[in-house]
């Protein structure tokens, strides 16, 4: 049998030749994973604030036994009234207005109110906090945040993501978390606006839907990807909202919330932003958010009109103008 | 016993191809007839008043309250990267369509597909590309299309104005009507909105 001698050098050759060919192949072949682009507000994805946070206030039930209301006797609204009358206008009648549109005195009725239209008012509205008197007639800041939380009652949602929940026709697990995760970012974070959250969701009210609008206005995310699935990563989101205080409380009194969920990238858009783009996701039976989650979100458009409020008398309380 | 002879066979797969031929221009004719494909004419305009189920008031029995009334207007480009025509959709008291956004310009090509378009802010500067606006505002992109694919076959059925399902998962729908330039009346479930169409005489 003939063997075939091999030179120390030239086996040593032939390695390195081997190795770098296989090096070279891997530059050649391999390719990089797909890194998240650098992005200027790439920070946003761990936490934002509203430029200006919006201001806590009362929520005007309307149940007979929760007071205050404003269709009480010397209220918001009677005092609106008394005003038009000092200038010599006719009575507006708004009270009675308030009283019979406004008013609920059955059992289950007790969330009925205007926490939609405070919530409203505190974004698009500085908060009030002088009295202002005119004809004789004293608005303290309760007063005027009354009659601007009626007014923006009305206020239409120019931004609206997630849908009510009222029965079981209706879907009780959204808001998708990714919706929210998008919206909140994209607001409170991007465009440094608050945004309006029902944060009665959830599992909470299968059988007692209700509504419970409260202004957002700070947010801060943390991550922790899934070790068994990269794609998934799960989010401990804290939202500040502005609380409903007392009617004489000035300033924002900040309500602190925690939601869990994860939500999963968005592989057809790898380059528009990872996990603010992602297409998917569920509320983490982890610190009960399947439970309780927000239900919808929602920015307000001001109401251009009110049944019988003139804005224009509005105004002119709220800046103290012509008072003697 | 044959009953068809080759002749005979020959015949009959004539008269066959000649009816499928037939049956196809009668096809292709009913549907271009039925098809309400919108004739739209530089400065033609026309309103749509958008309502919406006020679902984020604190009560059980939230009201219709208008949102906005959008003014849409026809400018027509020639044809290029942005269309044959652009849609510029602002609303008529001035409102917002989206916070900081005060006007859309929709592209639209010369078969009426949306090419793309800009969301605009009050002082004319580019807020976002459409798709963006589409995907976080009231508005999706079904609410400006003209023409689904999904509607075809339904529309060669009948000429009385047609209920289109745009979208089933968010409950969306819209009806057309032969000659319109655009969908006379538009149904959403999430975010629940209805619209109507005025055309301007």
């Amino acid at each position: 049998m003939k063997h075939v001698l091999i030179k120390p050098a030239t086996a040593i050759l032939g390695v390195l030749i081997f190795t770098s060919l296989i090096c070279l192949s891997f530059f050649i072949f391999h390719e990089e994973p797909a890194a998240v682009p650098v992005q200027v507000n790439n920070d946003l994805r761990f936490r934002g604030e509203a430029k200006t946070p919006p201001w806590s206030g009362w929520w005007w039930p309307f149940h007979i036994s929760l007071p205050n209301h404003l269709y009480d006797p010397r209220g918001p609204m009677d005092k609106y009234d008394s005003l038009s009358v000092a200038q010599g206008l006719s009575n507006p009648g708004t009270r009675a207005w308030e009283r019979e549109n406004h008013f609920a005195n059955q059992p289950g009725q007790e969330w009925y109110g205007h926490c939609n239209g405070w919530a409203a008012a505190s974004i698009l509205e500085p908060e009030p906090r002088k009295t202002q008197t005119i004809d004789r007639i004293s608005f303290n800041p309760q007063d005027i945040k009354g009659l601007l939380s009626e007014w923006h009652w009305w206020d239409p949602a120019i931004s609206y993501y997630g849908t009510r929940y009222d029965g079981p026709a209706n879907n009780i697990n959204d808001i998708n978390p990714q919706e929210f995760h998008q919206a909140i970012i994209n607001f409170i974070g991007k465009k440094g606006l608050p945004i309006i959250m029902d944060i009665s969701g959830g599992t909470q009210e299968i059988n007692n839907p209700q509504i419970w609008n409260y202004p957002a206005y700070q947010y801060q995310m943390e991550y922790s990807p899934e070790v068994n699935n990269p794609e998934r990563i799960h989010v401990r989101c804290q939202i500040w909202l502005a609380s409903s205080t007392q009617p004489d409380y000035l300033g924002t009194a900040p309500m602190l919330k925690t939601y869990y969920y994860w939500i999963s990238k968005d592989t057809l858009q790898p380059t528009a932003g990872g996990w603010e783009k992602s297409n998917a996701g569920s509320w983490d039976t982890f610190g009960d958010s399947q439970k309780d989650h927000p239900d919808f979100l929602w920015y307000p458009a001001p109401s251009a009109q009110h049944q019988l409020l003139q804005r224009k008398q509005i105004d002119q309380i709220v800046s103290g103008g012509g008072s003697r | 016993m044959k009953v068809f002879t080759p002749g005979f066979r020959k015949t009959w797969l004539g008269a066959g191809a000649g009816m499928l031929a037939l049956l196809g221009g009668f096809y292709l004719a009913l549907n271009y007839a039925a098809h309400p494909e919108p004739k739209w004419q530089n400065g033609e305009s026309w309103t749509v008043q958008v309502e919406q189920r006020a679902d984020h008031l604190m009560t059980n029995d939230p009201p219709w309250i208008t949102i906005n009334n959008l003014e849409m207007q026809i400018i027509q480009n020639s044809s290029g990267p942005d269309g044959t025509w652009c849609v510029e959709i602002h609303d008529l008291d001035g409102r917002d369509l989206f916070p900081g956004v005060q006007k859309l310009q929709v592209y639209y090509s010369d078969d009426f597909a949306i090419v793309g378009g800009h969301a605009v802010t009050q002082n004319s500067q580019t807020a976002w590309e459409i798709q963006e606006f589409w995907d976080y505002s009231l508005y999706g992109r079904d609410f400006f299309e003209i023409n689904p694919e999904t509607t075809k076959i339904k529309r060669l059925l009948s000429r009385n104005p047609e209920s289109v399902i745009l979208n089933e998962e968010k409950g969306r729908t819209c009806t057309w009507e032969k000659n319109q330039s655009w969908w006379t009346n538009y149904q959403s479930d999430n975010p629940p909105l209805r619209a109507t169409l005025y055309q301007d005489q």
